[in-house]
């Protein structure tokens, strides 16, 4: 496997920690962070005090109404005293947290880093967290046309579907799957046994999305411990390194974006295929969480990822091989469809999810065939930021 | 169990309306300027008419305009007017306001490719807008018949106009 | 360069007004942050103790600063303090003069780990670091550190 990056300090995760996801959560923000980074801790075996950098990841000071509050709630992660930064890139800071932690450590600058992500939507009570993506648009000519964020979503994924063929039941079939998978995830908000038929059913909110074609509103954190090679072994006898990262960005404008195919995850893909040296995705990645807020997403990002030739991700799922006992388990943990959608959260409860499986601790979620090679993946908004880390036993 | 055992403390809806908490209202208000391109487009649209900056290296047509090129690095400073009528790339019909206020009737949105006289461009690069779509019905939509229609902008009368993007009213869909 | 000429014959720059979106935060306090407001709408202060090393803390939160393991405890303290620092303030949000001034403090007490930012009650010429001050609750509370009214010298 030929990989074009040489990395000074091989960098492992050796423990991975969630809270609760719920609608709302009474703890404040420094609390959910250090319940979060507790529990990674505690799975790895370190204290609060054995870290040396806290690097974090949290959407907007608009939702939990804390200026600055990345540096707020680092204390939770035992941040104070320590070199700590904040990253945000919409919805894919999930990912690019571990990102962010791992040029960290593979440039030697960290050693022990806590990576941690944190949102508290509901404290944006009135009128409604969604209120807070209003501003998302354009302020010049998009925001006086009175749009809600749905909008964004359904744009793309009516031409998506226009596109490549695809139903609203081939894509409802994803709903379905995530959320059952979810019904075996502890931390798990909207876990429900449904069927096509109650998605279809389910109201319409900006035609062609309805209401379970969405994933919720929630609280949430989550941390990872990751450390160089050095440490790692010290630790433990089981870390999960991490083969290759990649970021990319497109275009803000609508007029210049192709919005039935992700190119922007392409790029990242290929960034971090590269570094892994990885050449044929769809044999050599056994497991995969790509980003799913909306249920068509997870089957953009097959396609964008090069899991599913193009236009071809809804086949798949039809055949099953998208399920845990399939061929190309996707979205095990139950996705954002089915834990939840604390926006910064989200992606690294993925990352934790694949730590897991490839380290054969993911209980009744464990998929079926022996992993090696694992991804995650996150996405954000209408900046379309696509993050993307390959982790290897 | 211990708190952290669980990972958190769930609050139904109700309990959190009636929990001890703090309630505060920020108090911050915006005035954006709209630069010096954009201020141009706003004046084109007051007098009825959809302009846009022209690149000379890679022949693309911003609207809305940009002052530089984002592919070449290349300032823009010629503008050159688009026609008021195109296709519709994507629709959409929401059945919710900004405020998230149910409607009684859905309201049609989508992006729009405009016209260029004697020029082509791509499904993804091209001059356009996001605008409402009316003349179509909800069933255009989920038929995917909308897609690819022809539209032609309905203006406000000129006395109306201020010099925004809803100047434009909507974009009809052309009956043939 | 031409461009710029063409743009400053415009007399126009558009503008845009909008507000923030939200309305209103509701900030829940956590598990000990929320018996604490409710000891304070009871008229007591009080201070989180760490279950582990006993440090005992201000403001209150589920985990120990010092030594980060879980607290579930809270225990009474007389509320008398010591100013640690203050600023005298003239002049409220909006930039109006206020016609009487208001003295924020950081208010510490023996052995607690940390302390609160409060008002005091003094006339600003008397006031002084490591000046002892009680606090004086509101008649009518509502589980807030704003039922605390103001700190005041003790004489």
């Amino acid at each position: 496997m030929k990989t074009n990056i040489h990395v000074k300090n091989r960098v492992a995760i050796i423990g991975a920690g969630l809270t609760l996801f719920r609608r709302r959560l009474l703890e404040t923000p420094q609390e959910m962070t250090w319940i979060a980074s507790k529990k990674a801790l505690e799975q790895a075996g370190m204290d609060f005090k054995d870290i040396d950098c806290v690097i974090s990841g949290s959407a907007p000071d608009t939702f939990d109404g804390v200026h600055m509050k990345g540096e707020y709630y680092s204390e939770g992660a035992g941040g104070f005293g320590k070199l700590h930064f904040r990253v945000f890139v919409g919805g894919g800071t999930g990912v690019f947290v571990p990102i962010a932690g791992w040029w960290m450590v593979a440039s030697g600058l960290c050693k022990k880093a806590l990576i941690v992500a944190e949102e508290k939507m509901s404290s944006a009570a009135d009128p409604h967290p969604q209120a807070v993506f209003r501003h998302i648009w354009d302020p010049l000519i998009e925001k006086m046309l009175g749009p809600n964020l749905i909008w964004i979503f359904a744009l793309e994924m009516h031409r998506y579907m226009h596109k490549c063929g695809v139903s609203k039941e081939d894509i409802a079939l994803v709903s379905v799957k995530n959320k059952a998978n979810a019904l075996d995830h502890p931390c798990a908000q909207a876990a429900a046994k449904i069927s096509v038929e109650d998605v279809l059913k389910s109201e319409v909110l900006v035609y062609p999305v309805n209401r379970l074609d969405i994933s919720p509103v929630s609280d949430g954190a989550a941390a990872l411990v990751m450390v160089s090679e050095d440490v790692a072994r010290r630790y433990t006898d089981n870390p999960i390194w991490v083969a290759g990262i990649g970021f990319n960005l497109d275009s803000y404008s609508w007029t210049n974006r192709e919005l039935a195919y992700p190119l922007y995850l392409k790029k990242a893909a290929d960034m971090a295929y590269k570094m892994a040296g990885i050449e044929n995705p769809m044999k050599q990645i056994d497991v995969a969480e790509p980003y799913d807020p909306f249920d068509y997403k997870e089957l953009h990002h097959m396609e964008g990822l090069g899991l599913a030739p193009r236009c071809k991700a809804a086949e798949l799922t039809k055949e099953g091989v998208t399920q845990r006992d399939g061929d190309l388990p996707i979205n095990p943990s139950g996705g954002l469809l089915g834990v939840g959608n604390p926006i910064a959260a989200a992606g690294l409860m993925k990352v934790a999810e694949i730590f897991w499986q490839l380290r054969g601790e993911a209980g009744r979620r464990q998929v079926k065939k022996p992993v090696y090679t694992g991804l995650a993946q996150a996405w954000g908004d209408l900046m379309q930021v696509g993050t993307v880390i390959i982790l290897r036993r | 169990m211990s708190i952290h055992k669980l990972g958190g403390t769930p609050l139904s809806d109700e309990e959190f309306k009636k929990i001890i908490k703090e309630i505060t209202r920020p108090n911050a208000k915006y005035l954006m300027s709209a630069g010096q391109a954009y201020s141009v487009f706003f004046e084109g649209l007051r007098r009825g008419k959809i302009i846009g900056t022209y690149c000379e290296r890679c022949g693309m047509i911003y609207v809305p305009p940009k002052i530089f090129c984002p592919y070449c690095f290349t300032t823009l400073d010629k503008w050159v007017e688009v026609a008021d009528e195109g296709k519709v790339v994507t629709a959409v019909a929401s059945y919710y306001s900004a405020n998230m206020e149910r409607l009684k009737e859905p309201q049609i949105v989508g992006i729009i490719k405009l016209d260029v006289p004697g020029r082509t461009f791509t499904s993804y690069r091209f001059p356009g807008l996001l605008h409402r779509i009316c003349g179509a019905s909800l069933d255009d939509v989920v038929s995917q018949r909308i897609f690819d229609a022809r539209v032609k902008a309905r203006w406000r009368p000129s006395e109306e106009r201020k010099g925004d993007i809803n100047d434009i009213e909507c974009f009809e869909v052309i009956k043939t | 360069m031409s461009y710029m000429r063409r743009i400053s014959s415009l007399d126009k720059i558009y503008h845009f007004k909008t507000e923030m979106e939200i309305n209103a935060y509701h900030y829940t306090a956590g598990p000990i942050g929320t018996r604490w407001l409710e000891a304070l709408k009871n008229g007591e202060l009080k201070v989180a103790k760490c279950n582990k090393c006993g440090t005992r803390f201000l403001p209150p939160k589920l985990y120990c600063p010092k030594c980060f393991s879980e607290v579930s405890e809270l225990e009474s303290i007389s509320g008398e303090g010591y100013i640690d620092t203050y600023s005298v303030i003239y002049y409220n949000d909006s930039g109006e003069r206020m016609s009487e001034p208001v003295i924020i403090a950081l208010i510490r007490f023996e052995g607690i780990y940390g302390g609160i930012i409060h008002r005091v009650k003094t006339d600003p010429k008397k006031i002084r670091i490591g000046m002892r001050v009680k606090p004086v609750f509101r008649r009518d509370k509502k589980g807030s550190i704003d039922d605390i009214e103001y700190f005041q010298p003790i004489e």
